[in-house]
């Protein structure tokens, strides 16, 4: 079932357009995901959803009916503020049941309702303290209370783990996911991280300069990235991009010679793209090093500028003849050293190809096809 | 000994103000309270120790307890109109009621008596309470309400009051700015998240607002409190106290008390009374700041 869907929303603030065109649909018990950079629009359009700003334009359904003209109190829904939002001068029952309070409630429903949340949370210790006698993570769990008690249709998230620090965030990011499934609700979450979003959604939107850029399941967008943007944006250390000129194409023969001086043949390319400038997107662990006794037919060198060793694998930070910067993922655990030259292959299979601008996807990875 | 030196040189930086308000702050005010136990003039060079004489003089003068109640009357008046009604237009002003244009339209209009002198002010509203010819009168007799017209800085009744509602028509609009920045400070995400609850403005007033800017509220009303008991000059250049002496105040008597009766010693007792009360009002506020 539809619980919201978003038809060609437009948010202009004065000349300049926020959001353009935005369309998608939010299925019941589903975790969307916004996500993009900074500026993107994606904090915007959580409010425009939430009401907190109004539509310039196009519907905004929750539940069936348009609520573009309804006010924030009365779409059902509940946020999560990135600054928690907390009220400083309340306890943390008093936080969490400011809402119920002022909506009239009776107070024995209130202090259920209060309980039940904060068992959920385990903050049942904590419901006399104030905001300040509470840890960072402690606050995020006093916000996200407060949602809860009110029982929303939908719950946004406003970037509500970017004020932790990264053990915390970890460990949030689950405490939301099993949220997620043990209140079987429906949630909207923004975040500017990739890896939040690709741990916790269901489905992503990827926004980039106020427009969608390529909706769809972690992986597809993994897997199957529509451009260039959603390609870098998703996966980290991000996609690396070699410009070349495709040479020839239509055949079985068709070749891309990238400007680092390495030629990678790639099947099945549309005849008409021969001679012309495109972009050849390879991930970092798919990059081959090449061991010493295959380098006396190596493709290409990289002179090693970084090495990260995470122990299971390594990050090998290099750049190209050309100045190319490249980053490879190694399982192995060879021990590059920087300054060392590498020889390196990028294998055909492996290789997605991007049109010169970036806009249109010309060749998927036959890998990703593969798995999908 | 670097870690000596270390030591000494937050108090070297600390010194030089401190010397400067030990010399023409806290020297002087111990003086005053040497000066209020002795009986002198200005042109005498004999001082006559006299013990609390000159207090209770003091406290035997009804000119004195007439200008106690005046300033009390002037503290409670200013504290209503310059703390709480200031804070509810500078909550009107930051909700974006209004537009733009319009908000900023009302800011600078009650802002700009601020910036006028005291004595400029003084005379100006001696013009407006002018009888039959002030603005007030005219008024009051075009709608046909003269009988409720008055000799407002001449009558014992009511001069205090015209006086104390100058300094509002001077000052409200000032602590209105004031207000305003203590307001802009508290984060609007604090708003949104009970506008996303279906709080109403005067709930997110009382929700939000209000305990945002407690603590500036608490010292606006010490400050405010200052003010009213030091207050001098506006009543100096209305009235200078008059008609009989119904609106003095402890900084009029203070003043006539030295430079017209020269009876120095008597007027530093006035002052010690000034210092012990707004001494007084600075321990309370230290309190609830402290209970916070």
């Amino acid at each position: 079932m539809i619980k919201l869907e978003a038809q060609s929303l437009t948010k202009d603030f004065g000349s300049v357009r926020a959001l353009d065109d935005i369309s998608f649909t939010v299925a019941e018990r589903e975790f969307v995901v916004l996500v993009g950079p900074s500026g993107c629009g994606k904090s915007t359009l959580l409010r425009l959803i939430a009401g907190l700003e109004e539509i310039s334009n196009g519907k905004l359904i929750i539940e069936g009916s348009r609520v573009n003209d309804v006010p924030a109190s009365q779409r059902g829904l509940a946020m999560v503020f990135q600054s928690y939002a907390l009220y400083p001068h309340m306890t943390v029952e008093e936080n969490m049941s400011v809402g119920l309070r002022i909506a009239g409630k009776p107070k024995d429903e209130i202090r259920q309702k209060v309980k039940t949340a904060a068992q959920i949370l385990q903050l049942d210790e904590l419901l006399a303290r104030k905001p300040k006698q509470l840890s960072g993570g402690q606050r995020q769990r006093v916000a996200i209370g407060r949602a809860i008690v009110r029982d929303p249709t939908v719950f946004l998230f406003d970037e509500p783990l970017s004020n932790l620090d990264a053990a915390l965030r970890l460990q949030m990011r689950l405490e939301i996911a099993k949220l997620h499934k043990q209140l079987n609700a429906t949630m909207i979450y923004v975040t500017h991280d990739q890896v939040e979003a690709m741990t916790l959604a269901d489905k992503i939107i990827v926004l980039n300069n106020g427009k969608i850029e390529q909706t769809g399941s972690p992986l597809e967008l993994y897997r199957q990235p529509l451009n260039r943007f959603v390609a870098g944006f998703i996966g980290s250390p991000q996609m690396n991009f070699l410009d070349g000129r495709i040479t020839a194409a239509g055949d079985k023969k068709a070749t891309i010679n990238l400007d680092c001086g390495l030629s990678v043949p790639l099947e099945d390319l549309d005849a008409s793209l021969a001679g012309k400038r495109a972009t050849l997107g390879i991930r970092p662990e798919h990059i081959v090093i090449l061991s010493e006794e295959r380098q006396t037919v190596a493709p290409a060198c990289a002179n090693v500028q970084v090495v990260e060793h995470l122990g299971s694998q390594t990050i090998i930070y290099a750049n190209l003849e050309d100045g190319t910067a490249l980053s490879i993922i190694d399982d192995e655990t060879t021990e590059q050293c920087p300054g060392e030259l590498i020889a390196i292959d990028v294998p055909s299979n492996a290789a997605y190809l991007f049109d010169e601008n970036g806009i249109e996807r010309l060749r998927s990875s036959r890998i990703s096809e593969r798995k999908k | 000994m670097s870690s000596r030196i270390h030591r000494i040189v937050p108090y070297l930086f600390v010194l030089p103000p401190l010397i400067l308000l030990a010399v023409f702050v806290y020297g002087p005010a111990f003086e005053n309270v040497i000066f209020s136990l002795h009986s002198w003039s200005s042109i005498n060079p004999d001082w006559e120790f006299v013990g609390l004489r000159n207090y209770r003089q003091l406290f035997a003068n009804p000119v004195f307890w007439v200008s106690l109640s005046n300033n009390t009357l002037y503290a409670v008046i200013s504290v209503i109109v310059q703390v709480f009604v200031a804070l509810g237009i500078a909550a009107v002003l930051s909700a974006g009621i209004f537009r733009p244009r319009l908000n900023t339209f009302f800011r600078t209009s009650v802002f700009l008596p601020a910036i006028l002198p005291v004595t400029v002010v003084g005379l100006l509203w001696q013009l407006i309470y002018q009888p039959s010819i002030g603005l007030i009168d005219q008024f009051l007799f075009s709608t046909g309400l003269g009988n409720l017209s008055r000799v407002w800085l001449g009558e014992e009744q009511t001069a205090i009051y015209a006086i104390i509602l100058v300094s509002q028509w001077q000052w409200t609009g000032y602590m209105v700015a004031l207000f305003m920045v203590a307001i802009a400070a508290i984060p609007t995400d604090l708003y949104e998240a009970l506008e996303m609850e279906g709080a109403t403005r005067i709930q997110q007033f009382r929700y939000v607002t209000l305990p945002g800017v407690r603590e500036s509220t608490l010292i606006f009303t010490v400050i405010t409190i200052f003010g009213a008991f030091k207050v001098f000059d506006i009543v100096w250049v209305m009235t200078a106290g008059g008609p009989n002496r119904a609106s003095e105040v402890l900084g009029t008597h203070m003043y006539r008390s030295a430079f017209r009766d020269d009876v120095v010693g008597y007027s530093s007792a006035v002052a010690t009374v000034i210092f012990v009360i707004t001494i007084c009002v600075g321990i309370v506020q230290l309190m609830l700041q402290r209970d916070e």
